[in-house]
């Protein structure tokens, strides 16, 4: 069996014209109208185009009445996850001192504070953050969060704004001083 | 990608691993509809699609935690519903055959379905339904739903060369079925 060469088994799929013009690529201008010069031209890519003529209108006419979700689908769906939901962990917190100046501990949800932090990273352009993870180590509370571009920011003046506003969400609701925040990029 | 705005699929798939139902609610309205087809190919009937889709996204809530990936939730999402709607067939009482051309003899297509339900349309529905299924759902997933290569392989668990191959001959094969057009 040819490994390398043409044919359904090969590295093409059998999808390369005799030109070198792989189907795909012809298949994809001709669905936008737009066949390059030598796809107008040539015997082979006219001839691919020909036989495929009838497939692909069939294929455009199904596309173009897709049947889609039934209505209240995502409600359905939703109820259940929101009954659910998910076990999330909990982050004791100093609390304001009382009346003697002690201090108590008040626990909130980890989900309620990464909603939190999120939240303040969604003001910062050119990033979207996904993951926003804690842990507790001896100099308090460290933040990681993994982050995707969505612009054209350099990852270093974009993790300093994430950074600054986690850190600035975490001591205004909160009254935490994180001891680190994490950014890792995808 | 479907032309809902917000962040890309891999930031809401993390956000819905650590519990954000709201993130989950948009990865749900983005893709309950390519979910359902996927359904419907296989199953041929809405009200059993429509379940088979419902159970696929419930499921997809509960095992998020586990995808590696969350750049490749929407191929991890379609295998859930591709595996779901197989085993909701073969679960079937063997007098309910899985319904030959699918979605052809819906009647609840609605009258714009089929007024532009076209002959041609038919006889495309009924060379799908006869192709194996494992090229069905290749084609499908790249000509209708618009995936690549390496997301359908995740898909289906083959290797992309593998997938080229399938659609390859799935072409081949509805071109010669759909012959007597030309």
């Amino acid at each position: 069996m040819a490994v390398n060469g043409p044919g359904p088994d090969g590295p093409d799929g059998g999808d390369r014209l005799p030109c070198g013009t792989s189907l795909d690529a012809l298949l994809d201008h001709l669905r936008e109208g737009r066949p390059t010069a030598h796809e107008r031209a040539c015997p082979h890519c006219t001839a691919a185009a020909e036989e495929l003529r009838v497939l692909t209108a069939a294929r455009d006419e199904a596309v173009a009445d897709l049947p889609a979700a039934p209505p209240g689908l995502a409600d359905r769906v939703m109820r259940t996850v929101r009954a659910e939901g998910r076990s999330s962990g909990y982050i004791a917190l100093p609390g304001p001192p009382g009346p003697a100046g002690e201090r108590g501990w008040t626990r909130i949800r980890t989900a309620a504070v990464a909603a939190l932090f999120r939240a303040a990273c969604d003001t910062v352009p050119g990033a979207a953050v996904g993951h926003c993870r804690f842990s507790e180590g001896p100099d308090g509370i460290a933040v990681e969060l993994s982050a995707r571009f969505t612009g054209e920011v350099p990852a270093p003046r974009l993790a300093e704004e994430l950074r600054g506003a986690v850190r600035a969400a975490a001591l205004h609701h909160l009254g935490w001083r994180l001891a680190r925040v994490d950014v890792r990029f995808h | 990608m479907p032309g809902r705005p917000g962040p890309p699929d891999g930031v809401l798939a993390e956000r819905a691993q650590d519990g954000d139902t709201a993130a989950f609610e948009t990865l749900v309205l983005r893709h309950q509809d390519t979910v359902f087809r996927v359904a419907l190919r296989t199953l041929g009937d809405r009200e059993e699609a429509a379940d088979a889709a419902q159970e696929a996204l419930v499921t997809a809530w509960r095992r998020l935690p586990s995808l590696r990936d969350a750049d490749r939730f929407r191929p991890w999402l379609l295998r859930i519903a591709a595996r779901g709607a197989l085993d909701a067939a073969r679960a079937r009482a063997p007098e309910h055959p899985i319904p030959e051309g699918a979605e052809v003899a819906d009647p609840a297509a609605g009258p714009a379905g089929r007024a532009v339900g076209s002959g041609l349309r038919q006889a495309l529905d009924h060379a799908l339904a006869d192709l194996p299924p494992p090229q069905r759902i290749c084609w499908i997933l790249r000509e209708m739903e618009g995936l690549g290569y390496e997301e359908i392989a995740d898909v289906v668990d083959a290797t992309p060369t593998a997938v080229r191959g399938r659609i390859h001959r799935a072409r081949t094969r509805l071109v010669e079925a759909l012959e007597p057009w030309r």
